[in-house]
């Protein structure tokens, strides 16, 4: 048995005037070009999952030519992100047309599986632990059923884990691969549509196993720079220390993504400059600390907002740069807010910005709220939800003034001129540690 | 310093930074290709370069040193501050 597992990641920003910036400021995408170009860390777990005795082909959208004739497998798989949703139905509708069995998974359809039902022979929901396994059984019996429910806990525990397959990276030109620590994140933010969503509670990785794939992802590719895909990787501190005095004699560099609260604990920091760690995201969302209220129910990046000037020079100085990870259309917000964010953004001597629109992706807390407050612009925009679209009407601002802002701030912040100077900040800081 | 003593110790940096060995890396090769080397790791290097050499890299010059090659003729000739 033959099962393709394909990976529908591409994000294209929709508005033509924003797709027009990303040509002439390259850089404002970078993060997403980024994260589109990661291979699908949940295609290679569901590959992990698959007996040995099936081969399994793993593909990304890019290797999909809608043109061309359709590759021949006896069972298909297809995971996406909301941007791309629509075209992965597509690939579905045509693999079903031709006779070929789909299944499709991941976050999206976690959240929107009636929608998802009608593309596929069968949906996953959660993470695949739990339901693939079960899936191949009976699909091999011939009594695929509509509806597998994953695993929302103990996915990572025996014997529900699988160790991801990077193994089929092999040959492929990737300068970035993914290694998860954890899912899900106690902040529970109410725009956040990542791993939290599709779990019960926070779930972490043992070290060892974490250690092992890290180990495992080396011998598949050259040179590669590791990406933690955690929603927070350093929520457990002391865990956290473990894993880093573990990961020192592996000599990778890599990246992730946490909170502000690292900068508290010394040693910590100490430990990601000494483990290779070259830049953590930060959500800071905001720089004003009125705006934070609500973004998560303990209100928790309101009660920290006034470290984070401190924070942010604490781990730099360590030569770990921050990507400070902002969203512009919070309900506090005014057009008062962008040059006060640019003004943050100097002031804090950040290395690396990430600005996005405030985005409610299918099936989170806030598309629920805008759905019921009647803001959202259309009943369906999931091609739109590219992080830098606008699809609701904002509180403190018209559509037109977000967007104008928006332009704003990207041309501000994202020109040469500033990167340039951004990249000699972080080389006068690392000759200051030499 | 002599070209040859500079080359020796930029092959020690890159391999410090990168934990690669530097000893077959040509001149003209592109370090972030051979080495692995991602935009921070290139911005270090060009740091430690900097500090060890006393030289100074023109800002807006930056992202055009890829190569050993370039490196030690920066090295050799600093740009004279205008």
């Amino acid at each position: 048995m033959r099962i393709g597992l394909i990976a529908m990641s591409g994000v294209r920003v929709r508005t033509p005037e924003l797709a027009e910036l990303g040509v002439t400021l390259p850089q404002f995408v970078n993060r997403g070009k980024v994260i589109a170009s990661l291979p699908s860390l949940g295609l290679l777990t569901v590959a992990g999952l698959t007996p040995d005795d099936i081969d399994v082909a793993y593909r990304e959208i890019a290797d999909v030519d809608p043109a061309a004739e359709l590759e021949e497998f006896d069972l298909v798989g297809i995971s996406s992100y909301s941007a791309q949703v629509d075209e992965a139905y597509a690939l579905a509708d045509r693999y079903r047309a031709a006779g070929v069995p789909v299944v499709l998974g991941g976050l999206h359809v976690s959240l929107m599986p009636d929608e998802a039902a009608a593309h596929a022979d069968s949906v996953v929901r959660n993470g695949a632990e739990g339901a693939w396994p079960r899936l191949l059984q009976d699909f091999r019996q011939g009594r695929l059923q509509p509806r597998y429910e994953g695993l929302r806990a103990g996915v990572f525990e025996e014997p529900n884990y699988s160790r991801p397959r990077f193994d089929l990276l092999k040959g492929r030109p990737y300068n970035r691969i993914t290694v998860q620590t954890s899912r899900g994140c106690p902040l529970n933010c109410e725009f956040c549509a990542a791993s939290l969503r599709i779990t019960s509670s926070f779930q972490q990785k043992s070290v060892e196993k974490t250690v092992a794939e890290i180990r495992a992802a080396l011998d598949a590719t050259e040179h590669p720079f590791f990406e933690l895909a955690d929603d927070n990787t350093f929520i457990n501190k002391k865990w956290g220390k473990e894993f880093l005095r573990a990961i020192i004699p592996l000599g990778i560099n890599w990246f992730t993504e946490t909170d502000i609260s690292v900068a508290e604990d010394e040693e910590l920091l100490d430990l990601l400059a000494k483990s290779g760690c070259r830049q953590i995201l930060i959500g800071l969302e905001s720089p004003d600390r009125e705006d934070l209220a609500g973004v998560d129910p303990g209100n928790w990046k309101r009660k920290h907002s006034d470290q984070y000037l401190e924070g942010i020079q604490r781990i730099q100085s360590r030569g770990v740069s921050v990507n400070g990870c902002f969203i512009l259309g919070l309900d506090g917000q005014t057009k008062e807010t962008f040059p006060r964010l640019k003004e943050f953004v100097d002031r804090a001597g950040l290395l690396e910005v990430q600005i996005t629109v405030l985005t409610p992706f299918p099936g989170t807390p806030l598309y629920e709220r805008m759905r019921r407050e009647g803001v959202l612009l259309k009943e369906r925009y999931w091609d739109r939800c590219t992080l830098f679209d606008v699809n609701y009407r904002p509180k403190g601002m018209t559509v037109k003034e977000l967007e104008e802002g928006m332009r704003w701030l990207f041309s501000e912040i994202y020109n040469e001129r500033e990167y340039t100077r951004r990249k000699r900040r972080y080389m006068e800081i690392v000759k200051e540690r030499l | 310093m002599n070209r040859r003593k500079a080359e020796k110790e930029l092959r020690a940096l890159l391999g410090d930074l990168s934990a690669k060995d530097t000893s077959r890396l040509g001149l003209d090769d592109d370090l972030v290709r051979e080495l692995g080397l991602d935009s921070l790791a290139g911005l270090r290097l060009l740091a430690g370069v900097e500090k060890r050499f006393g030289v100074c890299f023109p800002d807006e010059r930056i992202g055009e040193f890829r190569t050993l090659g370039q490196l030690l003729e920066m090295i050799e000739e600093p740009e004279e501050e205008p």
